[in-house]
């Protein structure tokens, strides 16, 4: 536990690292969400238009 | 050059392009997403502390990665924009569309970092040397881009004047390259070079090159569905999507 105290203080510069690190990740997140909630969100829309296909089988 | 033609001729088909990149899409995510985790964990824990700047130069993991693509990503779109005023080719309009926001959240992520890692080290967040100011102007550019697309309501309008911009905007790319050889300032050099060994000890160089390809996979991944989106959203009138939209409902109801 004390180890993880340690590794998590980096030596003073805790917050400088994973202030960076996580301003990294959460970037990378939103980037790679927003194409999927674009994605789902044209489907959804589109769903009438697929419907005649749907009904004629 | 037959075949050469042939493939900028099928590369002009948005609906081929969509069909042949759904795997590349999941190969990328999946190797991006395991570098990008293995090189932070790595650079992390497992990379010995640097003797003068000591643990803050951890930063260097995601700030080089982001710097490199800012760069790389705005070279893209410039190369994008020539093509399409010369070849006009539609697909070039939509990869610029894609790439600006997701440029400016890369090259604001860069920023960012270098200000957390500039702190401790230099002892400011921020310096305006040439380095740090043209990657500012970098930042700037990208807005630009996206601002100048919303400004004109006429797509193709719209998509020329913004190539002529992302083609113009590439000479800060090789000032912001070459502004730590030639003015004086605080930024160190280039980590990596293409004719020199690198100045850092492998433990503290491989992690970094991790990542830095982790990057690149992760983001070429989100530019490539944005660009399948943006196809499937200017061709949503088309049989063939049409097709695609009746295939996927069936499938998810199955």
């Amino acid at each position: 536990m004390n180890e993880f105290v340690t590794f998590l203080q980096m030596g003073g510069h805790g917050l400088y690292v994973w202030l960076a690190y996580g301003i990294a990740w959460a970037a990378l997140i939103v980037i790679g969400v927003r194409p999927i909630l674009t994605r789902r969100r044209f489907i959804a829309m589109h769903r009438a238009d697929a419907e005649p296909e749907r009904t004629a089988e | 050059m037959g075949r050469l033609a042939a493939f900028a001729h099928r590369l002009g088909s948005p609906r081929w392009f969509f069909d042949i990149t759904g795997p590349w899409l999941v190969v990328l995510s999946v190797i991006g997403i395991a570098l990008v985790t293995v090189g932070s964990v790595w650079g992390l824990v497992f990379a010995p502390e640097d003797y003068q700047q000591g643990n803050s130069f951890r930063i260097i993991y995601v700030h080089v990665p982001t710097a490199h693509l800012a760069e790389a990503l705005y070279l893209a779109m410039g190369a994008a924009g020539v093509v399409l005023l010369v070849w006009r080719m539609k697909i070039a309009d939509m990869f610029i569309a894609v790439t600006a926001p997701v440029g400016m959240v890369i090259t604001g992520v860069a920023l960012l970092t270098g200000a957390i890692w500039g702190k401790p080290t230099w002892g400011a967040w921020w310096v305006w040397d040439a380095r740090t100011t043209s990657v500012l102007v970098l930042f700037f550019l990208y807005v630009g881009l996206m601002a100048l697309r919303q400004a004109i309501p006429a797509r193709e309008q719209a998509g020329r004047a913004v190539a002529v911009l992302a083609v113009v905007g590439t000479v800060n790319v090789p000032i912001i390259k070459y502004s730590v050889d030639w003015w004086l300032t605080l930024h160190q050099p280039s980590s990596f070079s293409l004719t020199e060994p690198p100045t850092m000890p492998a433990e503290m160089w491989l992690p970094l090159l991790v990542n830095v390809v982790g990057f690149y996979c992760l983001v070429a991944a989100v530019v490539l569905a944005g660009l399948r989106n943006e196809i499937l959203e200017r061709e949503s009138d088309t049989a063939w999507v049409r097709d695609w939209l009746a295939r996927k409902l069936r499938g998810s109801e199955a």
